[in-house]
C-alpha cells in the first residue's frame, strides 16, 4: 500500500502534501500544545514499533504470508492523534533512509494510512467500544471492525488516488503519464485482496494483541 | 558400534510432518528475510557512505535539496526521452561516487520487477488503446466486466508501450535518485541535514525513533531465534492460528518493551534539563566546499534544462 514515487501526478501527490501538513500541525497541537518533552520518546518509540510492526510477516491460511501495518492497533494504543504522528514519522523515514514508499507520494502514504485509518479506524472502536469496560467484548469486537474497515478505507483511498491518474495526466496521444490503470481496474484489484484477505488478517492481528496485552498489561490500554 | 536397525528406517510420518513444519514456518523465515534486507541496506550505507565519492564530498544539506528538487522535476516530466536523461543522471552520479553499480542495480532491482510485473498488462489494448504494435489473440466477440471492455482483437499498442516504458523509468530514477542521497551519506549526518527541512521536535522524533529501529528489530530477531531454537514440534506449524497467535503475543511484548523504553527515556531527559528550545538537532555550520560549487552549478543548469524542456 506504500505509493512510490511516479505513480501519482503532481496534482495528487501535491494535493495531498497540501493536505497532510495541516493534519499534522493539529495533531501535534492535539497531542501538545507544542510537544513537549514527554511525548517525545512516547512518539518516537511508538514510531519504531510501527515501523517493526510493519516487517512482523504473519500467516495467512492457504500456506502464504501476510504483514498488518498496526495502524489501528497503535490508535487504540496511544490515542488517534499521537498514532497519526507516529506512523507519519515511521512512513517518512521508510521514504527517506530506506526508499519504501516514494518522497513525493508521503503526503499520500500519510494521509491514507496515517490519518484516514488510523483515525477512522479509532472512531469505529470508539462508536462499537462505548463506555464498555476493558474486559468487555465490545472492545474486542470494536477494535477487529475498526481494523478493518481502516485498512479497506486505505486500500480504497490509495486505489482511487491511483485510478484517477488517467483522467488528471494523459500526454498528448492520449497515453496515461502516471499511474495507467482507470479506477474500473485499481479499485476491485486493490479491494479484493484487501476485503478478503488483509483486512481480516490486519483484524485478527489487532484482536489478538489487544487479547494480550489486556491479559499481561491492562493498564497499557486506554 | 553398529547403528541399529530401527535407526536406518526412514519414517514416511516424520517426513511428511517436516515438509508440513517447512511450509508453515515461512511467516518466519519471511520475517527473518526483511531483517537481514534492512541489515543489508545499512551495513551497504555504511561501506558506501565511507567511499570517497563526488557525492560523499557534497554537504548533506545542499544534496538533499538538490534531489528533492531533481526528484519533483521528475516528476513533471512527460517525454520518455527526458525521464530517461534522469536515470542516466543518476547512474552516472552513482557512478562518479564510486557505488559498485552492479550492487547499486541490485538494490533498485526490487522496485523496477515489481512496477514492471504490475505495468504489463498496460501494453495490451484492454487497458491503453492506440496503435497496434503485436497482435496476440483473437476473441470470438468483445466482452465486458462491468464497465470493463474487453475488445474482440486483443493487441499490445504502441502507446501501452510507452506509457509502461515512462512508468518504468521514472519509478527506477526517483527510487535511483533517493538512494544516492541515503547511501552516500551516513544515517546520523542525514538525519541531522534533514532537521533543517523540518520543525526541531520532529526532527528529534525522527532521530530518536531511528536509533530505536534496530534496537527493536534485534528484539524481534531475538523472539525468532528463540522460538525457533525451543519448537521442534510440527503440531504448532500445522496451525496458522497457532502461529498468529504467537506472532500478536510478540508484538503485544514488543509495544510493552516500547512504553517500557519510552518512560525511561522520558525520565533521562527529564533529568538531564531538556526543553523544547535545546530540541534543535542541527549539523554544524554551512560550510561550501568547490564540490559543493560545482554540483550547485549543474544542479541550477540541469533543473533549468528540464523545466524549460518541460
Amino acid at each position: 500500500m506504500h505509493i512510490p514515487d511516479g505513480y501519482l501526478g503532481p496534482y495528487t501527490y501535491g494535493g495531498l502534501w497540501a493536505a497532510i501538513v495541516p493534519i499534522w500541525i493539529f495533531a501535534s497541537k492535539r497531542v501538545q500544545k507544542v510537544l513537549k518533552a514527554s511525548q517525545i520518546p512516547l512518539l518516537a518509540l511508538s514510531a519504531a514499533f510501527s515501523f517493526v510492526i510493519m516487517m512482523f510477516n504473519v500467516p495467512i491460511p492457504g500456506g502464504t504470508t501476510g504483514h498488518a501495518t498496526g495502524v489501528v492497533l497503535i490508535s487504540i494504543l496511544i490515542g488517534p492523534w499521537a498514532a497519526v504522528l507516529a506512523v507519519s514519522i515511521a512512513l517518512i523515514i521508510q521514504a527517506l533512509i530506506f526508499g519504501d514508499g516514494g518522497i513525493t507520494a508521503i503526503g499520500a502514504n500519510c494521509f491514507n494510512m496515517a490519518f484516514a485509518e488510523a483515525l477512522v479506524g479509532y472512531l469505529i472502536y470508539k462508536l462499537v467500544a462505548g463506555k464498555s469496560g476493558i474486559t468487555s467484548k465490545r472492545r474486542i469486537i470494536g477494535a477487529g471492525a475498526g481494523a478493518y474497515i481502516g485498512i479497506n478505507l486505505a486500500a480504497f483511498l490509495t486505489a482511487f488516488e491511483l485510478g484517477i491518474q488517467t483522467i488528471l495526466h494523459s500526454g498528448t496521444d492520449g497515453r496515461p503519464m502516471y499511474s495507467p490503470f482507470p479506477l474500473t481496474i485499481t479499485i476491485p484489484a486493490i479491494m479484493i485482496e484487501h476485503v478478503l484477505l488483509f483486512g481480516v488478517l490486519e483484524a485478527v492481528i489487532t484482536i489478538l494483541v489487544l487479547i494480550y496485552l489486556r491479559k499481561s498489561h491492562p493498564e497499557l490500554i486506554k | 558400534m553398529a547403528i541399529p536397525e530401527w535407526l536406518k528406517k526412514q519414517s514416511s510420518v516424520v517426513s511428511h510432518q517436516l515438509s508440513v513444519k517447512k511450509t508453515k514456518e515461512r511467516f518466519l523465515d519471511k520475517t527473518l528475510q526483511q531483517i537481514v534486507s534492512f541489515t543489508e541496506d545499512t551495513m551497504f550505507n555504511d561501506m558506501v557512505s565511507s567511499k570517497n565519492g563526488f557525492f560523499q564530498k557534497i554537504e548533506p544539506r545542499t544534496k538533499i535539496f538538490t534531489i528533492l528538487i531533481f526528484i519533483v522535476i521528475l516528476s513533471l516530466q512527460k517525454g520518455i526521452n527526458s525521464i530517461a536523461i534522469f536515470l542516466v543522471v543518476s547512474l552516472a552520479l552513482a557512478l562518479f561516487s564510486r557505488i559498485p553499480l552492479y550492487l547499486f542495480i541490485k538494490r533498485l532491482l526490487p522496485v523496477f520487477i515489481f512496477t514492471l510485473f504490475i505495468s504489463m498488462p498496460a501494453t495490451l489494448n484492454i487497458i491503453v488503446n492506440g496503435k497496434p504494435l503485436i497482435k496476440i489473440c483473437a476473441l470470438k466477440d468483445q466482452y465486458s466486466i462491468g464497465r470493463l471492455i474487453i475488445p474482440q482483437e486483443i493487441f499490445i499498442t504502441h502507446e501501452g508501450v510507452l506509457s509502461v516504458l515512462s512508468l518504468l523509468i521514472r519509478v527506477t530514477a526517483s527510487v535511483s535518485f533517493v538512494f544516492l542521497m541515503t547511501f552516500t551519506t551516513p544515517p546520523n549526518r542525514f538525519i541531522k541535514a534533514a532537521s533543517y527541512f523540518m520543525p526541531a521536535a520532529l526532527s528529534l522524533i525522527v532521530s530518536i525513533s531511528y536509533r530505536y529501529i534496530f534496537f527493536l528489530i534485534r528484539k524481534v530477531e531475538e523472539f525468532i531465534m528463540g522460538f525457533k531454537s525451543r519448537n521442534i514440534s510440527p503440531v504448532f506449524y500445522k496451525n496458522t492460528r497457532a502461529g498468529q497467535g504467537w506472532a500478536a503475543s510478540r508484538m503485544s511484548l514488543l509495544f510493552s518493551i516500547s512504553l517500557k523504553l519510552s518512560k525511561e527515556l522520558e525520565q533521562a531527559m527529564e533529568s538531564r534539563g531538556y526543553t523544547n528550545e535545546r530540541f534543535k538537532v542541527q549539523d554544524s555550520k554551512f560550510k561550501v566546499s568547490g564540490y559543493d560549487r560545482i554540483w550547485i552549478l549543474f544542479s541550477i543548469i540541469f533543473s533549468g534544462v528540464m523545466l524549460w524542456k518541460f
